[in-house]
């Protein structure tokens, strides 16, 4: 590889940008984005209510202008050189055609990145904007702390047991919910074994009761060692509805966070159930600043637009510009759906039966959930590798799914698009009269 | 223009070319290049002659590896033209001046010099010189599109030239330049190819091409119709031109009366002159002498 020659184009590819006004532009539009939203769309009047439309709406939206810019300026870069013909001079230079697919590439990654530091900067500035003073706002800095995420120890509560359906069976079974009848107990211990937390910790669950109606009921919550509980918390809730309970840090031993959750006996007692699924009950511990877990949800975000950024290259080295452009429309809207072809692939239905039971599939049903379980191979890991939403309930973006994100997006899904690109580039003939 | 020995070694050596263009089905659509031989020597200027859609445009670009020979070879430098180091030693001017606009002249024939593999001391040390060479230096820092269509031209010359490569592909060199400008282009033309270095041009101005060329082909239909020294090509059997200075014309009148004695059919006379460009060139040349541009 002739170093000279990549900066050479990496350099091309930016002042492009700069000069062409179309750094300016999605600057511009980023702050328009991220310091306009918040305007337009109300909120709950809190400043943790303004914080949560930051980061769900305006950080997203951002995030949304970046990847169509990724993919426009990625189509452009190669497609429009074609197109206008200023590519035959560089092509016809001692330059290996995937030294122009890594340099364009090199230098729209370039671009992203400084984009993405653009946007974490204003939007730690609006965050230190609205912040009330002295951390008097505790929802806000709940929200601000990184928070890790614990699910209740069921098996060392004596939930996962052994039911066997037949001789031998020695499978595990855990139930999805359990019923407390009043005047019992419940006592559960979160694992939080690491360090202790860095703050008040955050416990959310989600109760119903055996009621037919939905009149509220009581539930006491102890947080502590058994029989010394450090916080006793009584709650009243509508059945199904989530609740969030603060826990203090003085909760916590090296043993883990133990709860216990009393059905108290009252004037109309009811029979709790409580969701021992993923979404029942869970623990947040705070573990790191909002700055820190900003950055990794920024890197992640990065990882995803040079994944985007090699499909836009790809498409402009195959493709004509308006063709190379409304692939990479398609692809943005594929990826804005991979939650919805992640539900058809998984459920195997891509719309709402009218009837209760499920209809017969015909082969054409087959043929259009065979192509969701592709797509969904290729999307599921988009949902997974999406901070945003992590960010916007002041979850931890660990740093696992930013490595995961870098390998999985920044390198191989984009190795897998350079190599695809790159196959048909260096094969492609430049310079037919009338095709470019 | 110079003479080339026959055994100089081929740098261009195209047998039986043939370029098909086809449709999205795989129909042949144009047969653009047919049974195309041609042979380059070292140190020559060859040029590519025909009318448009001849198949000129389509040879260069299958001679630097944009589109690729339907059947037939082709070598280039003993090498195939999509061989990157094979380019290392080819430059090419394109029919119309393909750069980008946003660039200065100097960021230009830098970028070029980069991808020509030109380290930084002689990257800038040659971009210095060729801006020199196409007249530009007042205009180094001014974006390539502000620039009229010669002084783009000029920086699509240097940028062929950038990397100083043994063979140069040029593609109309003379198109949209002023007099002065295709006379400066022809004698750079001429200069470089008495530096050793090999031409091929590809040219709708015939007697820009008669000024420079040694050899020609002219193209019609992507074949060869006619190929050769120009000289041979140009001549007429049997007929000569004399130019005659000092002549009254009482001796004249003489003369052409004895001629026609001899030679006995018409003989031409006329008054000679100079050409249209030689005049202008001197013309403007003395003017801006006199009163040179602020």
């Amino acid at each position: 590889m002739n170093l000279p020659r990549l900066v050479a184009i990496v350099r091309l590819t930016l002042r492009d940008a700069v000069r062409s006004r179309v750094v300016v532009s999605l600057l511009a539009a980023l702050l328009l984005v991220l310091v306009g939203l918040p305007l337009l769309v109300q909120s709950d009047g809190t400043p943790a209510g303004r914080l949560r439309i930051i980061l769900e709406y305006a950080l997203a939206a951002a995030i949304g202008l970046l990847s169509a810019a990724t993919l426009w300026a990625g189509c452009a870069t190669v497609a429009a050189e074609l197109q206008d013909r200023r590519l035959f001079i560089v092509l016809a230079k001692p330059v290996h055609r995937w030294e122009i697919w890594l340099g364009k590439w090199l230098g729209i990654v370039v671009m992203d990145a400084a984009a993405l530091a653009v946007t974490g900067l204003v939007v730690a500035a609006l965050v230190a904007v609205i912040r009330p003073a002295g951390g008097a706002d505790s929802q806000f800095e709940a929200l601000l702390s990184a928070r890790d995420t614990f699910h209740p120890d069921w098996a060392a509560a004596g939930l996962v047991r052994a039911v066997p359906a037949a001789a031998g069976d020695t499978r595990q079974f855990e139930p999805k919910s359990v019923a407390l009848l009043p005047g019992h107990s419940l006592d559960f211990t979160f694992p939080v074994s690491a360090t202790a937390p860095g703050g008040p910790m955050e416990l959310r669950a989600r109760l119903g009761s055996a009621r037919p109606n939905r009149a509220p009921f009581a539930s006491l919550w102890e947080f502590g060692p058994p029989g010394k509980p450090v916080s006793v918390v009584t709650s009243t809730n509508a059945p199904g509805l989530s609740m969030a309970l603060a826990v203090p840090a003085a909760a916590w031993s090296p043993g883990g966070v133990h709860v216990r959750l009393t059905n108290p006996v009252g004037r109309d007692p009811a029979t709790l159930v409580l969701g021992t699924g993923v979404g029942g009950v869970e623990l947040l511990v705070p573990r790191d600043g909002f700055a820190v877990n900003l950055t990794r949800g920024l890197l992640v975000v990065f990882a995803r637009l040079a994944f985007l950024a090699a499909l836009g290259v790809t498409a402009g080295c195959l493709l004509s510009l308006p063709v190379a452009v409304f692939v990479s429309i398609f692809v943005l809207v594929l990826i804005a759906s991979a939650g919805y072809v992640q539900t058809v692939a998984v459920t195997g239905m891509y719309y709402i039966p009218l009837e209760s039971e499920a209809p017969e599939l015909g082969w054409l049903d087959r043929v259009v959930l065979g192509v969701f379980r592709i797509m969904n191979v290729a999307t599921a890991p988009l949902i997974r590798l999406e901070p945003v939403a992590l960010l916007a309930d002041g979850r931890r973006v660990a740093w696992a799914i930013v490595a995961e994100a870098g390998l999985l997006l920044g390198l191989a899904y984009s190795a897998v698009a350079s190599l695809f690109g790159l196959w048909f580039f260096t094969r492609r003939e430049v310079g037919r009269a009338g095709t470019e | 223009m110079s003479t080339i020995p026959h055994d100089a070694p081929a740098v261009i050596d195209a047998r039986g070319l043939n370029k098909v263009f086809r449709d999205f089905w795989g129909r042949p659509k144009v047969r653009a290049v047919q049974d195309l031989t041609l042979e380059v020597r070292s140190g020559e200027v060859f040029g590519l002659l025909g009318p448009n859609g001849s198949g000129k445009s389509t040879t260069i670009k299958m001679l630097l590896g944009l589109l690729y020979p339907t059947s037939g070879e082709l070598r280039v430098l003993g090498g195939s033209p999509r061989d990157a180091a094979t380019r290392e030693r080819l430059g090419y001017m394109p029919e119309e001046s393909y750069l980008y606009k946003y660039l200065t002249a100097q960021e230009t024939l830098e970028f070029y010099a980069s991808l020509g593999g030109l380290r930084s001391r002689r990257r800038r040390q040659r971009v210095d010189e060729m801006i020199e060479l196409v007249g530009l230096a007042s205009a180094r820092h001014r974006r390539v599109g502000e620039f009229s269509k010669g002084m783009a031209r000029r920086v699509g010359f240097a940028q062929a030239l950038i990397h100083d490569p043994d063979v140069l592909l040029l593609d109309e060199p003379t198109s949209g330049l002023d007099p002065i400008g295709c006379r400066q282009v022809k004698d750079l033309i001429l200069d470089l190819a008495r530096r050793g270095k090999t031409i091929l041009v590809c040219s709708h101005y015939l007697a820009d091409m008669q000024d420079v060329c040694d050899r020609v082909a002219i193209l019609l239909d992507g074949r060869v119709c006619a190929q050769g020294p120009v000289r041979e090509l140009v001549r007429q059997p049997d007929t000569w031109r004399i130019t005659l200075e000092g002549v009254d014309d009482a001796l004249r009148d003489r003369l052409v009366a004895y001629l026609q004695e001899q030679c006995g059919r018409p003989v031409a006379v006329e008054p000679a002159g100079r050409s249209l460009e030689s005049l202008f060139v001197d013309v403007v040349t003395r003017q801006r002498a006199a009163s040179p541009p602020p």
